[in-house]
């Protein structure tokens, strides 16, 4: 039984040893404080698939692709960041 | 492409410059008032006395200064920066309005203290170079004011304000079509308004002759001078009844606890580097890029080192000089972790060392066009800092409570200039965007039409009182269903406002300026959505005269007829006769997953049509019959949203 020493938000935690878990599920995850983030699952697709509240087709002011990018628990598929950035 | 220009670099703050270094570069013959006593000898109650009453000074000044101006932007919207320092420039007191207004006074006060001869009592100087200080950019004038008491520098008073025209290509001085700062407002370096605490009229002539509106910016200078009188007068009081040692020493403290308090945070959070980007699409009219701020904040025991290396080059008129660099980040810093710690900037910023690369975003070399500057890459800074720092506290325990998402990112600038409906001309700045929504925090959702963060006491202008000022009625001015970012805590929503030209028949001469309209800029966090994406929209040749005449009042663009036109984000339009301006600002972005929250949270929001039904279903997962919670389906629902983000991200279609 793994006992959580810190956080690194309020989605992952660290435990004994240094490693992370889900603040959810308490699922291990990969990588460190800094990784993380990189190493979930994720899915990618246009601006407008985060909500109505996205509206305008970002090709009308930019020509770099924008796009709404979120990270899961591999496990309980909590969002742990949602985002609309340049791909 | 901008061309060094020798000897700008006299004008060029970077950073602060040390006392030691201040002491002797100081002109003959004047004198720094060194108190005697040390802060321990100060007893708690008078230091707490004495602190609370120069707080309470700046907040008079700045009711001064709105009392006595004659323009919205200043008494309807708070568009204002009040500081008090010590002798040699460091800021023991900010006050409530617009922070990074007021937060590189220090650098004008040390360029002043270095650069020019025979300070003397009755002095006040004017300022708008924002590669000086004082200002972010050259709207923003500062007019800053030494203190003596019994022959010795005591301190200083800054009061600084957004003028609505000082001249250059565009109504407003703000046009996205500067290459370089000479298209812009002429920036004037510390100048001598007052001597002897006589107006120098000929200071004030070279001042003013540039102005679209000379009496409204005129007046404004008188009622910062008079603010900066008011300060002078509290001061003065606060020396007779308690001694000047006492209030020096108190000064002295205030700085010494914002920097002992700002530690002792500090030391609660695990050390670590957090990253975060503010991006601004389009730097100016026809550019179709995107230009980025840059963030790393690594803390350290009780220090952080706030790093921009790799911000995008200087690029069209939305830069800005260092003085906006050193502004924004300290306004990010007493933002996110000094609700509970002295305004005393001169001690915070003790515990910061900065890295930034000349030439970039924020931290322009001269001349490169700064006329956004303040909510171009100043304000972009304050994002990025604040971003930073949010998930800094996210990390701690102690502190999780410090942590928000991004409120609203940036100003949808909209100026409008004219003839009225005499034939007099007009110029004005749409500053309904003071009312953006704020982010949420940990524990709680945003405020809703809350304001922007970094001006505590901003405020969203009276419509009456804007329709009074300018040839325009509004068709609406109404909070926005779905605009604060979803979240476990959600988002505060935003408004949108719509006008049309009123009692004229003149076109309207318009700068529109904005981002966060492709990539957002205000950010959720801990998995928390986005706010919306600001939007400005044209409708051209609509039927709203007749549609007034005949007793109705279009609600949305697709009931005004004519023709819909989405204006980019740095463009110099005109508004005809029968056009309409529809505007959208910036939402708060949302904190943690929207499937996590409370289900009658979501239908309380559905209810007061925050939240749209459509959304409270797809985004939150929550199914309503009417307003009641189906909680069934509810749950069923979430585990289809679950479901479909699994089957997304491992088909693929993810990374």
């Amino acid at each position: 039984m793994s006992t959580t020493i810190g956080r690194v938000n309020a989605n992952i935690n660290i435990v004994t040893g240094g490693s992370l878990e889900c603040a959810h599920c308490s699922s291990a995850l990969d990588g460190d404080a800094q990784t993380v983030l990189d190493l979930l699952p994720r899915r990618e697709g246009p601006a407008s698939a985060a909500g109505p509240h996205i509206c305008a087709d970002p090709s009308a002011y930019i020509d770099a692709e924008v796009v709404f990018r979120q990270y899961y628990c591999p496990s309980c598929w909590t969002a742990f960041h949602s985002e609309v950035v340049l791909r | 492409m901008v061309y060094p220009v020798p000897g700008s670099e006299a004008f060029a703050s970077r950073g602060l410059t040390p006392r030691d270094t201040i002491v002797q570069s100081l002109p003959a013959g004047l004198r720094l008032h060194e108190t005697a006593s040390s802060t321990a000898d100060l007893d708690a109650l008078s230091y707490e006395v004495i602190r609370h009453r120069l707080w309470a000074t700046t907040e008079r000044m700045g009711q001064a200064l709105s009392r006595m101006s004659g323009s919205l932007v200043v008494t309807d919207c708070n568009d204002i920066g009040v500081a008090i320092t010590d002798e040699v420039g460091d800021i023991v007191q900010i006050g409530p309005y617009a922070l990074s207004l007021a937060t590189s006074v220090d650098l004008a006060i040390k360029w002043i203290l270095q650069n020019r001869k025979q300070i003397a009592d009755g002095d006040m100087f004017l300022c708008n170079d924002p590669w000086v200080g004082g200002a972010t950019h050259q709207n923003d004038v500062a007019i800053i004011a030494p203190i003596f008491h019994e022959g010795e520098l005591f301190a200083w008073t800054g009061v600084m304000a957004h003028q609505i025209d000082l001249g250059g290509a565009a109504p407003g001085s703000w046009t996205p079509r500067a290459q370089d700062v000479f298209m812009e407002s002429l920036p004037t370096p510390p100048v001598r308004l007052v001597r002897d605490f006589e107006i120098q009229d000929d200071v004030a002539d070279v001042y003013l002759r540039r102005s679209r509106m000379p009496q409204v910016v005129a007046l404004d200078m008188r009622a910062k001078i008079g603010a900066n009188k008011v300060g002078r007068e509290r001061i003065e009081e606060l020396l007779t009844k308690y001694g000047a040692d006492a209030v020096k020493a108190t000064m002295r403290r205030q700085m010494d606890d914002a920097e002992t308090q700002l530690r002792a945070k500090l030391d609660k959070i695990p050390d670590g580097t957090w990253r975060a980007e503010s991006h601004q699409e389009q730097s100016h009219t026809g550019d179709r890029g995107v230009h980025t701020i840059k963030c790393a904040v690594t803390k350290v025991g009780s220090d952080l080192h706030v790093d921009f290396t790799g911000t995008s080059p200087q690029a069209g008129m939305i830069n800005c000089p260092y003085p906006g660099l050193h502004g924004g980040l300290i306004a990010g810093v007493i933002m996110s972790l000094c609700a509970d710690i002295p305004w005393a900037t001169g001690g915070l910023w003790r515990c910061i060392r900065v890295t930034s690369e000349p030439g970039t975003l924020n931290n322009a070399e001269f001349p490169s066009a700064v006329g956004k500057a303040s909510v171009g890459s100043g304000m972009c800074t304050i994002n990025a800092v604040e971003e930073c720092l949010a998930k800094m506290t996210d990390a701690s325990e102690e502190l999780q409570d410090h942590t928000f998402a991004k409120g609203c990112g940036t100003w949808d600038l909209c100026v409008l200039a004219g003839l009225d409906q005499y034939g007099m001309p007009f110029a004005t700045m749409l500053t309904d965007a003071m009312g953006a929504g704020c982010g949420a925090t940990n524990d709680q959702d945003g405020v809703d039409s809350g304001g922007i963060l970094s001006i505590p006491m901003g405020r969203m202008p009276d419509v009456e009182m804007i329709e009074f000022s300018a040839p325009l009625l509004y068709l609406w001015r109404r909070e926005e269903i779905d605009t604060g970012g979803p979240g476990q805590f959600r988002g505060g929503v935003t408004a949108s406002l719509a006008i049309v030209p009123h009692d004229t028949d003149i076109p309207m001469a318009q700068v529109i300026s904005g981002s966060g309209k492709a990539v957002s800029q205000n950010t959720g966090i801990g998995g928390g959505y986005p706010g919306n994406s600001q939007l400005d929209i044209a409708v051209r040749g609509s039927d709203v005269r007749a549609l007034l005449a005949s007793g109705s009042i279009p609600a949305a663009v697709g009931e005004m007829g004519g023709t819909e036109e989405i204006l980019g984000c740095e463009e110099e339009p005109v508004l005809g006769p029968l056009d309409v301006h529809v505007m959208v600002w910036q939402g708060g972005g949302g904190y943690g997953d929207p499937l996590l929250r409370d289900p009658r949270s979501v239908a309380h929001d559905v209810a007061e049509r925050l939240v749209s039904e459509s959304s409270a279903r797809d985004i939150y997962g929550v199914v309503l019959r009417g307003l009641d919670i189906d909680e069934e389906s509810t749950a069923a629902r979430r585990d289809a949203i679950r479901a479909g983000r699994r089957d997304v991200a491992m088909s693929g279609s993810g990374a």
